[in-house]
């Protein structure tokens, strides 16, 4: 069953004026429902942008975007969000900081539904609440009522991690998610989102950086270069890359010589 | 024997224009929106209000209307600033100049009078034997209590939670699926219809509605909240911080009278509100900076002279 839809899905930035810039170029991809596909490339190949068109987050100039069967290319973007999770680079975005660790998981809770008059958060909701922030396994079940500005950079990547997942979304979008954090806890928060994304069987597009973690996780792996998708492995060949077939293939289609430091070392 | 006078006048003023502080509270502090509507929406209150009561309706039926007027106010602002994309400065400072002509067409000329009239102080004064200045402190108090149960209760219900979080980080709202324009929209609408009901309840305090009794309203609203934070400080409760907004609307009064009983000319009054607001503004400012450098010296010398 095809979870994903995108046809000819293109967007120009600064239209008119001598900035202007195709940065996706007739889009055209595939997702199958439980597909976990890696994305990578370049700076400025699209990735992001790509992202920002499936979540609505600026509209696209044409092309088709269907999610589950439902032509969302028109929805704005807190309408997709009904649909779509989100997990974002800067762990800033994805949480509210003055408002409590509940009441953000609580706010997360009704992505799709109706926001009534009724309590933000319930009684029932906490041991609810309490169990899904154990598996985090940061111990913060126990400061459920702290405020999300107090915690490190990794545990809001956590926790938004969580909030984007709480209530099942049809698509968990992750843009370089665990971009800004150091190496362990940037594995840690990995780990957790593999857990996730098998254990609820979600459909997931995730950006990454480390060609080693782009290998090595997901079902899938697409590359993109200058708003064209110009790789697209999955199953048994993905297993068998490495980063080497990677650069190669990125030679081959690019025409250059791979030159981005951060997805070499990264 | 006259200043206690002045002080009760004071603590009465207080109390009233304290709803009006709420209403600001609302947009400027949870939804994190400085709404210039609310120096139009104050008169509006008033002038709905006045002649509600001059066309012979119940003078709490009067705050009602004057009250929906206020909804109708901040929901001009919020269209233009959620379905126009208007900078909300912008929005709110366009609604506050078209609502000074409006407010002169609903009065019909500048200045409405009451001394004759009814209002909720008089009818009450038939009831109750005490002094008409306590008579209003009551109905104040009532009325700021009503007013900060139905924002606790607001704000903590799953729309409330989403427009404290659309003051907080709207991009996060929107990621979980809320229209923000909506949660904008709803803030702005009730902040101003907080703050017409503070314009009908002033009018009917002082007998008179005028169509520049809402000049300087929003930095008056700004003065108490700060007022408040600085003595209850921002980490109080939830229901303390509403409550510290009305005490600081009662202390912002107080230090009024007092500069005034000590020969303050009340043309200067707004160049004095002005400086409660930004002292009250700069001085945790200053305090947090001179904080860091004096702990930075104590560490730093601390540190060299553990190596030396
Ligand atoms: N809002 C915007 N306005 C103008 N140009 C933009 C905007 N967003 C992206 N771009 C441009 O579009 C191109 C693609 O950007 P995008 O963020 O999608 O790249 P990316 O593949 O995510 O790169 P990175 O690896 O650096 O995150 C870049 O040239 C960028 O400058
Ligand atoms: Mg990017």
């Amino acid at each position: 069953m095809i979870m994903l839809k995108l046809q000819k899905v293109t967007k120009s930035f600064n239209v008119g004026t001598v900035n202007e810039k195709c940065v996706l170029k007739q889009i055209n991809l595939e997702l199958n429902d439980g597909d976990f596909v890696t994305v990578i490339g370049g700076n400025g190949a699209g990735k992001s942008t790509m992202l920002n068109m499936i979540a609505g987050v600026y509209p696209m100039d044409s092309g088709i975007i269907t999610l589950d069967g439902e032509n969302v290319s028109l929805y704005p973007e807190y309408k997709r969000a009904q649909l779509i999770g989100r997990v974002f680079q800067d762990p800033m975005m994805g949480t509210a900081a003055d408002m409590q660790i509940i009441e953000n998981l609580a706010i997360a809770k009704r992505r799709g539904k109706k926001r009534t008059l009724h309590w933000g958060v319930t009684k029932g909701e906490k041991d609810e609440y309490y169990n899904a922030v154990k598996e985090l396994g940061l111990g913060l079940e126990e400061r459920l009522t702290s405020k999300v500005g107090l915690l490190s950079g990794g545990q809001r990547q956590a926790l938004t991690l969580l909030m984007a997942t709480l209530n099942k979304p049809k698509l968990l979008l992750l843009d370089e998610h665990t971009a800004a954090l150091d190496p362990a806890t940037s594995a840690k928060v990995l780990k957790l989102t593999q857990q996730i994304i098998e254990r609820e069987h979600l459909t997931a597009l995730m950006v990454t950086h480390n060609m080693k973690d782009a290998i090595d996780v997901g079902n899938r792996l697409i590359m993109m270069y200058d708003g064209h998708i110009i790789y697209d492995v999955r199953g048994e060949e993905k297993r068998n890359l490495t980063v080497a077939d990677l650069l190669k293939k990125f030679e081959e289609a690019s025409g250059e010589e791979f030159v981005n430091d951060r997805m070499l070392l990264g | 024997m006259g200043f206690l006078l002045s002080l009760q006048g004071a603590i009465s003023q207080g109390i009233l224009w304290g709803i009006m502080a709420l209403g600001i509270y609302l947009t400027f502090r949870i939804l994190d929106i400085a709404d210039m509507t609310v120096d139009g929406s104050f008169a509006t209150g008033g002038a709905v209000c006045a002649i509600s009561i001059l066309a012979g309706i119940n003078p709490i039926l009067s705050i009602v209307f004057a009250t929906i007027a206020g909804f109708i106010t901040g929901a001009i602002t919020g269209i233009l600033h959620t379905k126009f994309k208007m900078p909300a400065i912008l929005a709110g400072i366009l609604t506050q100049l078209a609502l000074y002509s409006i407010n002169l067409r609903i009065m019909g000329k500048s200045n409405i009078p009451l001394l004759q009239s009814r209002t909720v102080f008089k009818d009450l004064a038939q009831f109750i034997p005490l002094p008409t200045v306590w008579i209003q402190i009551i109905v104040g108090f009532l009325f700021s209590v009503i007013v900060i149960a139905v924002l606790y209760w607001f704000l903590g219900t799953e729309f409330g939670s989403c427009l404290r979080a659309t003051g907080n980080n709207e991009n996060m709202v929107r990621a979980n699926g809320v229209n923000t324009d909506n949660t904008k929209l709803i803030g702005l609408m009730l902040g101003n219809a907080l703050v017409a009901m503070s314009g009908a309840l002033v009018t009917q305090q002082q007998g008179v509605a005028d169509v520049k009794m809402g000049v300087g309203a929003i930095v008056i609203g700004l003065a108490s909240i700060v007022i408040g934070e600085v003595i209850f400080g921002k980490k109080a409760g939830f229901k303390l911080r509403l409550a510290s907004i009305v005490i600081g609307s009662i202390l912002y009064r107080i230090i009024v009278a007092v500069v005034l009983q000590m020969g303050l000319n009340t043309d200067d009054l707004k160049l004095l509100t002005a400086l409660i607001v930004a002292i009250a503004l700069t001085v945790p400012v200053i305090i947090d900076k001179r904080k860091q450098v004096s702990m930075y010296k104590k560490l730093t010398g601390k540190d060299l002279n553990d190596h030396a």
